[in-house]
């Protein structure tokens, strides 16, 4: 064998062993590169979570024909039929809307004013939690609580819901960034409305009521 | 042994008369810019905030589909792209280290792709004309907005550009022997298929490739030329039948291989409410002045012109995905760009005319030149069934990187003493300021 052959062989190797190589194991790694790879290096994000996980923070990209189908739908629906005259979408459109959250300046930016730390990781066959406080630059602490799941003893864990607590108008943009979806959104959305409604209300120029 | 065609055109451009050290320089200069603007890349790749590419978020989930072993499915948001860029956007995924976030390892592809698309087309250029003359248009090239910004975003364009240049080039020089023209041209249609497999733009490229050595073997016989055309699909069939014969069978349209089965607009995104909404003829010959000096699809006249936003794409970012043209500076700075952007397009509609017209030079850069004009022309259509502004965008075009620095060369190339060096400092000049003009962040 030449030496190039050689050389090429080796290189290949290392190759194939970066590619099957295992990735991180335990569910505090798995939650340490969640926030790592958050708005940073959003691709990295993908594997740790799982298609339930993008179900649940139901942040998605719709067409404009589906938005306006679901709006008609609505209309014509009950209000407690109006929750199911949302469609049925793949789990791809809410991965391309958990992408596209991410590529946003202003979000990158204050992805690095918060800090985490890990508070307890309690794991149990293949389910784990791990529970992180985050302290944003401005207001008051909140926990992040991670449920991880695995398929089998020897598979990746994966993110597969988060809950968080102690969240309120003065850290409600940290922990959307922490984990941004969508109820954390339209929250946000009713702040800002409420916020620019009484600053119009104040300078004598008032605002339709947000719906 | 046979000589491939073109080889002898260099004399027909006056090249060579310089001295050899002046030349030399001019490589050297050449050659200072290119690195400047592969570092402009590279910095790039980094500064440029993630995902903000265009279509980044669909074209990230593909690399991810492909990183998980699976393909694309072709009824997701981009499913319907080949897979090519993806797959190797995927190893590099796996083989690169935490360090390098995984969408700048995406565009560090498309910078390579590029510039490998460069350097193929410089290489093309030395058949027609002078070292230098060559190396100064493929300087200029590298560092065109066009380019620039495309090769600074992930995305399938790239590769496709690059699969395309090198197949196109070899067309210039296909040998007279039958027998080799047949082995050449097996090696053409891989490449070809290749771009194929990057973007559906590369089947065009494969059309004009296989038609560009089926006149070449007319006078071999039928037979023989049959037999070489079956070759060089068979390798076509082979790398292309699994990705687009999968996706006519799902989509179930033969739309389905270029947009998933539905054209943009009827699939009612987000495109359906940008203007212009309606397309007429007079939009196709409008050219706003706004393009030269304002070059931003805001700008007055520019959503209803396609020239307008074509030309200030090429040069400067009509759409405003790259450049933050909401900072006066930055937009200023682009309509200096823009009005630089009348040099080198003069000269390539020069030299174009001049290739047009002498039998010599049509000889070489005919497939490039037929593949330009047939990728124009769907571009056109496209704006037409596409009336919007995102439906202009240059870098659909990036393909035809090839024809278009062949007439941009030949423009120089024939211009004589005092006006060859001015051409030659201007494009250089230009070419440093586009560089300055895309790299990311300098406003900040």
């Amino acid at each position: 064998m030449s030496a190039f052959a050689r050389r090429a062989v080796l290189v290949l190797g290392l190759l194939g062993l970066a590619a099957c190589g295992p990735d991180e194991h335990t569910p505090g790694a798995i939650v340490e590169g969640y926030f790592r790879y958050l708005a940073l290096d959003p691709l990295r994000t993908l594997p740790l979570l799982t298609p339930e996980f993008h179900r649940r923070h139901a942040l998605r990209v719709v067409t404009q024909a589906e938005a306006q189908a679901w709006v008609s739908r609505r209309e014509a629906a009950s209000p407690a039929e109006a929750e199911r005259a949302e469609p049925e979408l793949s789990t791809d459109r809410f991965q391309l809307a958990w992408l596209s959250i991410q590529g946003r300046p202003e979000f990158a930016k204050r992805a690095r004013e918060s800090l985490h730390s890990v508070l307890d990781i309690r794991e149990r066959n293949d389910e784990a939690d791990v529970i992180t406080r985050i302290e944003p630059r401005t207001g008051p602490p909140f926990e992040q609580r991670f449920r991880l799941v695995r398929e089998a003893a020897r598979s990746a864990w994966r993110i597969d819901a988060v809950e968080q607590s102690g969240v309120e108008s003065a850290n409600a943009v940290a922990a959307f960034i922490a984990y941004p979806n969508e109820n954390a959104r339209r929250a946000l959305e009713a702040l800002t409305q409420a916020h620019t409604g009484a600053a119009s209300s104040r300078a004598g120029n008032p605002q339709p009521p947000a719906h | 042994m046979s000589r491939a065609r073109g080889e002898d055109t260099r004399g027909v451009t006056r090249a060579g008369a310089a001295a050899p050290a002046r030349e030399r320089a001019w490589l050297v200069a050449a050659a200072l810019v290119a690195a400047a603007a592969l570092l402009a890349r590279l910095h790039n790749a980094f500064a440029y905030p993630p995902l903000h590419d265009y279509d980044a978020a669909g074209h990230a989930l593909n690399v991810f589909a492909l990183y998980q072993g699976r393909l694309p499915d072709p009824h997701s948001w981009s499913g319907f792209h080949p897979p090519l860029y993806y797959a190797l956007g995927a190893l590099l995924w796996h083989a690169l280290p935490e360090a390098i976030p995984v969408h700048a390892a995406l565009r560090i592809l498309s910078a390579a792709a590029g510039f490998g698309a460069i350097a193929i087309a410089w290489r093309a250029l030395r058949r027609v004309v002078s070292p230098a003359d060559a190396a100064v248009v493929a300087a200029l090239v590298a560092c065109a907005p066009v380019v620039a910004i495309a090769t600074s975003m992930l995305g399938n364009e790239t590769s496709c550009a690059l699969f395309t240049t090198a197949a196109l080039a070899r067309t210039m020089r296909i040998p007279d022997d039958p027998r080799a023209a047949r082995r050449h041209g097996s090696v053409s249609a891989l490449l070809a298929a290749l771009a194929a497999l990057s973007k559906s733009t590369g089947l065009v490229a494969l059309g004009v490739v296989g038609l560009a050595y089926a006149w070449r073997l007319r006078r071999a016989g039928v037979s023989f030329a049959m037999r070489a055309m079956l070759a060089m699909g068979g390798v076509a069939l082979v790398l292309l039948l699994p990705q687009y014969g999968r996706l006519a069978i799902e989509t179930r349209s033969p739309l389905g291989v270029i947009s998933g089965g539905q054209l943009a607009d009827q699939a009612g995104n987000e495109m359906s409410v940008q203007p212009p909404g309606e397309r007429h003829l007079a939009d196709y010959v409008s050219f706003p002045v706004a393009a030269l000096v304002a070059p931003s699809k805001d700008a007055p006249g520019m959503v209803q012109s396609v020239p307008g936003p074509l030309y200030a794409g090429t040069w400067a970012d009509a759409q405003g995905a790259f450049l933050p043209t909401q900072v006066s500076v930055v937009r200023d700075a682009a309509a200096g760009a823009a009005l630089l952007g009348l040099v080198p397009t003069l000269l390539a509609i020069a030299g174009l005319v001049r290739i047009l017209r002498r039998s010599e030079l049509r000889a070489v850069a005919a497939t490039p030149l037929v593949f330009a004009a047939l990728l124009f022309a769907a571009f056109l259509a496209q704006t037409w069934v596409v009336p919007r502004y995102t439906a202009v965008k240059a870098s659909y075009l990036l393909s035809a990187l090839l024809p278009a620095a062949l007439a941009l060369a030949v423009g120089v190339a024939e211009a004589s003493g005092r006006w060859r060096t001015l051409w030659r400092a201007a494009l250089l000049a230009i070419a440093a300021y586009m560089t300055f003009l895309t790299w990311y962040g300098w406003w900040t």
